[in-house]
């Protein structure tokens, strides 16, 4: 049997040393961490509400992490969504208990694979892929998806430490295809348009941290050009954004980022019908977003200098023309919705003279 | 078909789209997504005279104010800031005024007799603020005096100023209405709707007085296509509207003035003539008595000295004009010919195209 480390938070200890609790905390995770065993970490609720209390609750909360050696010998993988229901009116929504596990990975400075802990999936693939990997306990695995299936959930067991050996796609694939929506990928699986041709891929909405590891992984290991295709709104640009760069607001990040993802529409000037008028709030966002954008530029045009002078090779030219070309055409897009102050969804276009297949094929030619 | 113009210049003076573009005496401004301001001279040369980045979030409206040898020049970002500039010295020195956020569009009067001057601009919740100009030995400034409070709470997208004694001033909305006021008392005289299909998307794209004062052309959406009405500013009535001729094999729908969206209008001097601008890729000149179509232009990215744009940005080529401004006989001084009047045109396609009428001796 692994090993197991509980950290006890004895809310006794009257009033309890915040450092004292959260240094007892680390250092259990700490060496929990070194061997690979799992952590659990026992707490009352009150503390963590950071009020006193009277009567003890009389049931402590339990989070237990399996840690990676548990998780792959027993294949007990712990997701984000199974944390949050072991005390679903303490973390009060999904989004706590991400934002926690988030902030506990980046003061450790481990992955959340580390912990055992994975996001749930929620992205879906379509198309011919098989990736052959190293597991951690040094097996070779193979991942298989042939478009002949039905589209696949997103892997969940890799992360980066997992050894990739290969990824192999039919040599007649020509692109990956990000898209915003789950009913136009749908779509486009349902239709034979697709097989054989392009790797589909959509995250529904804002991708999870999976869909954009596989992304990762299909840049890393492949050649393959990755077009992504968004609704023509503040909400898409935002999407597009993060598919791009992440929810990481650390503008240096950015610079290391390798990331192919061109965007390649829905552009407002495409549709000659099936407007929206743009929302007052929309706007707000949208010049959030453009300043943000405006940001990158300046960061990166720094950069570039800086690069040209000391002739590092940490970021090609071409690095750079993609990141440029990625935030001048996603600004251009704000400022005609802006200016026009109309928006565009990508599952409009069917009711349009052409069909969402044709309309991605130009749109690729034409980049 | 009774007028025909001649391009004279062309410069691929941006490295985004233009969205607004203005005539004074000095030069031709230009405003671009690219957040920068640029300025033409008259004389032709392919440099701009002046060129500052002034919002990286991008502009997307200028006007200007001139009187006594003063050259104000405003230009309203994306990111809804309003920046004033001052002509002095052949530069565009930045002034520092207490304005408003969330500007959108802009108009600068010259008071006409007694009236003041003013800057005028809209905002995005509707509502339009109204600065007095004032300049005492050469110091500029502007006076806060009134917000116009409207009742439609939608975005006001388009605004401008009749030159005359008794003058009005008209706001276009996202919803399609267009409200007149007074100028002197800054009281609401009328309400226009727009005859447009109704539906969400009758946005008014262009207001804008002919030089008597006594017509206000409206150019709204109407689903996809582009409408231009006629109205009296006297009774508040419409007058007509301007009508593309159709033909069998170009399927223009019934009653509009351009296929797509049309986002400019401007009277030439005399008020005879109003050019619309279009997403069409059409320039048409009006005959406003008529109410013909007198000439068209079109924009083609082969008119471009090089037809690549800049980085590729605008993967679709679709090059409509977002403005355009008539401007007098004399102003600029090309191939020895300033006889006629000429009309300027900015667009999708990151440039600034000059045109002169041909013909007139």
């Amino acid at each position: 049997m692994t090993k197991t480390r509980s950290v006890y938070i004895e809310s006794d200890i009257r009033p309890p040393d915040p450092s004292k609790v959260l240094q007892c905390i680390l250092t259990s995770v700490e060496m929990a961490l070194l061997d690979c065993s799992s952590v659990q970490l026992i707490f009352s609720r009150p503390l963590l509400q950071g009020v006193t209390f009277r009567k003890r609750p009389s049931r402590p909360t339990v989070i237990r992490f399996p840690g990676k050696k548990e998780c792959w010998k027993f294949s007990t993988v712990t997701t984000r969504r199974d944390l949050y229901y072991k005390d679903v009116a303490l973390f009060r929504n999904q989004a706590t208990i991400d934002a926690l596990i988030e902030q506990l990975c980046d003061s450790l400075g481990v992955k959340g694979s580390d912990l055992g802990v994975f996001p749930s999936q929620k992205g879906l693939i379509f198309g011919s892929i098989s990736i052959i990997y190293k597991n951690l306990v040094g097996k070779e695995c193979c991942y298989q998806l042939s478009s002949s299936e039905k589209s696949q959930l997103t892997p969940n067991w890799f992360s980066n430490d997992v050894e990739i050996l290969s990824v192999r796609i039919p040599p007649t694939i020509r692109c990956v295809i990000v898209l915003e929506k789950d009913a136009v990928f749908k779509r486009l699986c349902e239709s034979s348009w697709a097989q054989d041709q392009y790797i589909l891929v959509t995250g529904k909405g804002y991708p999870d941290h999976l869909t954009r590891q596989f992304l990762d992984l299909m840049m890393k290991h492949t050649s393959l050009k990755v077009y992504g295709f968004f609704d023509s709104d503040i909400y898409g640009l935002l999407i597009a954004n993060t598919y791009k760069y992440g929810t990481s607001q650390d503008l240096n990040k950015m610079l290391l980022e390798k990331n192919r993802l061109q965007w390649a529409g829905v552009e407002i000037l495409d549709y000659t019908q099936g407007h929206q008028p743009v929302r007052p709030k929309e706007i707000q966002l949208m010049t959030s977003l453009n300043h943000r954008l405006g940001d990158r530029i300046k960061l990166l045009t720094k950069h570039r200098e800086y690069v040209d002078t000391c002739r590092t090779h940490s970021n090609t030219e071409q690095d750079f023309d993609i990141h440029f070309r990625f935030l001048y055409k996603l600004r251009r897009e704000i400022q005609i919705s802006h200016y026009f102050h109309y928006k565009c969804e990508m599952n409009v276009l069917q009711d349009n003279l052409q069909s969402i297949e044709n309309y991605i094929h130009q749109k690729i030619a034409s980049l | 078909m009774g007028k025909q113009f001649i391009s004279t210049q062309i410069i691929r003076g941006h490295k985004s789209d233009v969205y607004d573009v203005a005539v004074c005496s000095k030069f031709t401004v230009s405003v671009s997504g690219d957040g920068h301001i640029k300025t033409w001279s008259h004389k032709g040369e392919e440099e701009p005279v002046n060129d500052i980045l002034v919002d990286s979030l991008g502009l997307h409206h200028v006007d200007f104010w001139e009187n006594d040898g003063i050259l104000i020049i405003g230009t309203v970002a994306f990111s809804g800031i309003l920046y004033l500039f001052q002509y002095i010295d052949n530069e565009l020195v930045p002034l520092n005024c207490e304005l408003k956020k969330n500007n959108w569009a802009l108009k600068f009067h010259v008071g006409v007799e007694d009236q003041k001057h003013r800057l005028l601009t809209t905002q995005h919740n509707g509502s339009a603020e109204v600065y007095e100009l004032t300049v005492e030995e050469g110091k500029f400034s502007l006076q806060h005096e009134k917000t116009l409070e409207d009742l439609n709470r939608t975005f006001a997208l388009s605004i401008d100023v009749s030159s005359t004694e008794d003058s009005k001033i008209a706001i276009g909305y996202m919803n399609g209405t267009v409200s007149l006021y007074d100028f002197r008392t800054l009281r609401s005289s009328y309400t226009f709707t727009s005859t447009a299909i109704k539906s969400e998307s009758s946005a008014v794209r262009c207001v804008k007085f002919s030089p008597g004062g006594t017509l206000l052309a409206v150019a709204s959406d109407s689903e996809s296509y582009g409408t231009i009405s006629l109205y009296d500013v006297k009774f508040g009535e419409m007058a007509g509207s301007l009508i593309a001729p159709t033909n069998s094999n170009h399927a223009i729908g019934a009653g509009f003035a351009h296929e797509r969206w049309c986002f400019s209008l401007d009277f030439n001097q005399d008020g005879s003539f109003l050019a619309s601008g279009g997403m069409d890729q059409k320039v048409r000149i009006w005959d406003v008595t008529t109410r013909e179509v007198e000439a068209t232009i079109t924009m083609a990215l082969t008119d471009l000295p090089d037809d690549k744009l800049t980085d590729d940005l605008n993967s679709n080529s679709n090059i409509g004009c977002l403005s355009l401004k008539y401007f007098g006989k004399g102003i600029r001084q090309i191939d020895g010919d300033d006889r006629n009047e000429g009309l300027v045109l900015v667009g999708l396609d990151q440039s600034v195209r000059w045109y002169r009428e041909a013909g007139g001796v």
